[in-house]
């Protein structure tokens, strides 16, 4: 483990390097342009801002430059904890399709948390096929299996039902009562990490749909009231950090995608303690207004987030702009 | 080169690699199946009547050729029951318990053979997929070991998951109807009797393979034979011969019977036993009229007149309605074609990675007894698998190219509107087309509720939507194809989406 947190320790620095120098260039750039806050992002001294954006790098470079804007990994995990990192593992689908988490940022993820001090990783999805066998093709075909496991994560199994305990859901309209997997019950920080993607049948499957892989009965969502069930869930459990993957968009045939030619090279990555918020932003970064999807509505009525971006302490950073 | 150790060492990797074939690693399994079961009696015979000359079948006259030459080597080499017969024996009678000779019931084998045969060209594959020892062994090995394999396995992984070690996954076995357990356990427990019992007289009184490699051995090239002048009837060698063929007081080795395990050669102290080329001795054997034969030979062959006769075509297929017809795996064609091939091995149950494919019992009726069938309640068939056809040894199921299959249609969807919860409730739900992998179910927006609608020319009936749709009972169906077709491929209309937006460097919020 020393061997690794070193190699950590020096990728960050060199990291720190870079961002330092990049940020040299922004601090001097903002104050020609006369937005000096951006200055303070930073250092965060100017209290966590309530959404990052970050444009225009590579999936772990970005999460690098957004992690630093709010915060630092420090702030979210402490030394020892136990961390579950949920991508969306949903399909047996190579990443250039986008229809699951791109590897390379939650190789970056579970790397910073074990920088931070983290204990265990865990990384687990319940994917959407209910049929046997599905989940390791899953784990498998998306490349997540592999490049969580090469950071040191702990490759968790979701899909049988004896990992799962029920819970109850107070205040929730359809969803009163789930089963929920133990890692979520247990672990001290929950890492949502989806992708953005098109869905063809709630527009769009971001942050507050990608919970959906913690629950054993994903069919009871549809089979009560699939947008609110997904708002219901958050009433039970918010991630403390969520990380939309808006590298790769899928702009049709959701969830489960086509070919690459439907997919739109947007290189954003959004970061935020926010769910509905992160839903709505990543909802604009789509394409769409986030008004229509109706489950951000619901989670904005619901209180669990704010989904009126102009109200929010947003943080907006273009790696080399 | 001791033979008795070389059959040894032979059958027992051959063992291992069938147990390991039907443990259900689609790896495993596929690339052993190739090889390990080109010398299947019955899958090879099956291969070479239905595609004439096809390489495959080719197995089968190999084995015939060898009989021959060898004799039953077969019986005592490749075929994975006489195998674990063999096992019984040396666990449950050690070297403690003798063989003796045993009277042979000739007319017990042949007449369940030309059974077997006769209602196999009628069209009934029930005495096919009963006793086709290759298959009955599949079944022992596919349902009551594996599901003792996986228990173990999942106790382990129960274990291993308090110390954080995820190498091991859960796994979960196929569905098992209890009547197909009870035929597999049943058979299990009959074979393992009769070898405690009397050694291998389960391969000489009711396999059918045994019988006709049997009449090939009578005239084989090489053979055992008593040295009359060596021989001290000591009767080492009946002790230790399984078949129960060896006749000390006439100093003969019935041909026919014998599996050629070379125990004998071993046993005997005088070389007076030899492995060795010798011209049959066309004779049939003496006729003794005892009552006990007499008895079970008259039972035999009226057994085979009154099966003749009786319809053995109970509830054919043609009579059943479409609904009921099961849904056969992409590759087997035509429920015509399926129905003249499969054994009933169940290789193709076990290495479904999916556990759809689940044994029926009698939904194929009498004549297709115990054959796998898709069950869309238990799983789907997984878009990118083609592994039950990498497998089957028959040909029941063709091997597909991965892309041939996915346009492989086995079924047609259909969807009840009245049933449907966003027909229903005006709410999402989408279960079926999240599910789809072929563009086959499609949203239509109407109001902003987005409708599921289908497209049957993309379905391949894979069930992934019946798997998936959340109402009880399902909204949205697979009927079978009784001839599969071809699906068209979806060619997604020209994209409008813009590829890179390197230039756009600001954000839409």
């Amino acid at each position: 483990m020393p061997v690794i947190m070193n190699k950590l320790n020096s990728k960050e620095r060199r990291e720190f390097l870079k961002k330092s120098l990049a940020t040299g260039v922004a601090v001097g750039g903002s104050f020609l342009w006369g937005t000096p806050e951006i200055l303070f992002a930073k250092a965060a001294s100017s209290g966590t801002p309530d959404l990052v954006a970050v444009k225009n790098g590579e999936p772990d470079a970005m999460f690098n430059q957004a992690i630093f804007m709010m915060g630092g990994m420090k702030k979210f995990v402490k030394k020892g904890q136990t961390v579950l990192v949920k991508p969306n593992i949903s399909f047996a689908r190579k990443p250039e399709i986008g229809a699951t988490t791109n590897p390379l940022l939650v190789k970056s993820i579970v790397a910073h948390c074990f920088g931070a001090g983290a204990k265990k990783v865990y990384v687990f999805d319940n994917v959407a096929s209910s049929s046997y066998g599905m989940a390791q093709k899953c784990y498998k075909e998306s490349g997540i299996g592999e490049a969580a496991k090469s950071a040191g994560a702990l490759v968790a199994p979701g899909d049988n039902e004896k990992y799962y305990q029920k819970v109850t859901i107070p205040g929730a309209k359809a969803l009163v009562s789930t089963e929920v997997h133990e890692l979520v019950l247990e672990a001290d920080v929950f890492i949502n990490v989806p992708i953005l993607k098109n869905h063809h049948y709630t527009y769009q499957s971001i942050a507050m749909k990608n919970l959906m892989g913690v629950v054993w009965d994903r069919m009871k969502y549809h089979s009560l009231d699939l947008e609110q069930s997904i708002a219901d869930f958050c009433l039970f459990k918010k991630p403390d950090l969520n990380i939309v993957d808006a590298y790769r968009v899928m702009q049709r045939f959701g969830p489960r995608g086509s070919t690459p030619e439907n997919v739109a090279l947007k290189k954003t990555l959004l970061v935020s303690n926010d769910i509905v918020a992160v839903d709505a932003a990543a909802s604009k970064v789509y394409g769409m207004e986030p008004e229509k999807v109706r489950y951000i509505q619901l989670g904005h009525d619901l209180n669990i987030g704010n989904m009126n971006l102009n109200e929010l302490n947003i943080r907006r950073h273009v790696i080399g702009g | 080169m001791n033979l008795k150790k070389l059959r040894i060492t032979i059958s027992t990797t051959v063992f291992i690699l069938f147990v390991l074939a039907f443990q259900g690693d689609e790896k495993i399994s596929t690339t052993l199946s190739n090889t390990l079961l080109y010398f299947q009696f019955t899958p090879s015979l099956l291969q070479f009547i239905h595609s004439r000359g096809h390489l495959l079948g080719l197995g089968f006259l190999l084995l015939l050729l060898a009989s021959f030459i060898f004799g039953r080597f077969y019986c005592s080499f490749l075929c994975p029951l006489g195998i674990l017969q063999d096992i019984f024996i040396r666990i449950f009678r050690g070297s403690r318990k003798r063989h003796a000779f045993q009277r042979s019931y000739r007319l017990v084998p042949y007449c369940l053979l030309v059974l077997t045969v006769v209602t196999a060209i009628l069209g009934s594959f029930v005495l096919v997929n009963l006793l086709d020892p290759y298959s009955l062994f599949g079944r022992i090995a596919a349902h009551p070991f594996k599901s003792l394999v996986l228990w173990i396995n999942n106790m382990m992984v129960n274990v291993f998951e308090q110390f954080d070690i995820y190498a091991l996954m859960v796994r979960k076995q196929h569905y098992i109807p209890f009547s197909i357990l009870t035929v597999s356990i049943g058979s299990f427990g009959i074979v393992l009797a009769f070898s405690i019992i009397s050694g291998r007289a389960y391969c000489n009184t009711i396999c059918p393979v045994g019988a006709l490699l049997g009449i090939v051995s009578r005239f084989s090239l090489f053979r055992f034979v008593i040295d009359k002048k060596k021989c001290r009837s000591c009767r080492s060698c009946e002790g230790v011969c399984k078949a129960g063929c060896i006749d000390i007081d006439r100093l003969e080795i019935d041909p026919s019977r014998c599996v050629a395990c070379f125990n004998c050669i071993d046993a005997c102290q005088k070389t007076a036993l030899n492995y060795q080329t010798q011209l049959a001795i066309l004779s049939w054997g003496r006729w003794v009229p005892s009552k006990r034969s007499f008895l079970v030979s008259t039972a035999a062959v009226s057994g085979t007149f009154l099966a003749a006769l009786f319809p053995i075509r109970l509830s054919p297929l043609e009579a059943m309605q479409r609904r009921q017809i099961p849904i056969i795996p992409p590759g087997s064609n035509s429920t015509a074609h399926f129905m003249q091939h499969c054994t009933a091995c169940h290789l193709c149950v076990s290495v479904c990675t999916t556990n759809v494919m689940v044994p029926a019992y009698l939904e194929y009726g009498v004549c297709g007894i115990m054959r796998p069938k898709l069950n869309y309640l238990q799983g789907h068939c997984d878009f990118d698998c083609n592994a039950c056809g990498q497998v089957c040894p028959t040909g029941a199921i063709a091997p597909l190219l991965l892309q041939e299959k996915k346009l492989t249609q086995i079924g047609t969807v259909s969807l009840n509107k009245a049933k449907c919860i966003v027909y229903v409730k005006k709410k999402h739900c989408g279960a079926c087309g999240e599910a789809c992998p072929t563009h086959a179910i499609f949203p239509v927006e109407k109001g902003l509720v987005l409708f599921p609608e289908i497209d049957l020319d993309y379905c391949i009936g894979c069930g992934a939507c019946e798997h998936a749709c959340p109402t009880k009972p399902k909204a949205i169906t697979v009927t079978s194809k009784i001839v599969h077709s071809k699906a068209q491929k979806y060619v997604p209309s020209a994209s409008t989406v813009q590829p890179a937006e390197k230039s756009n460097k600001g954000f839409p919020f």
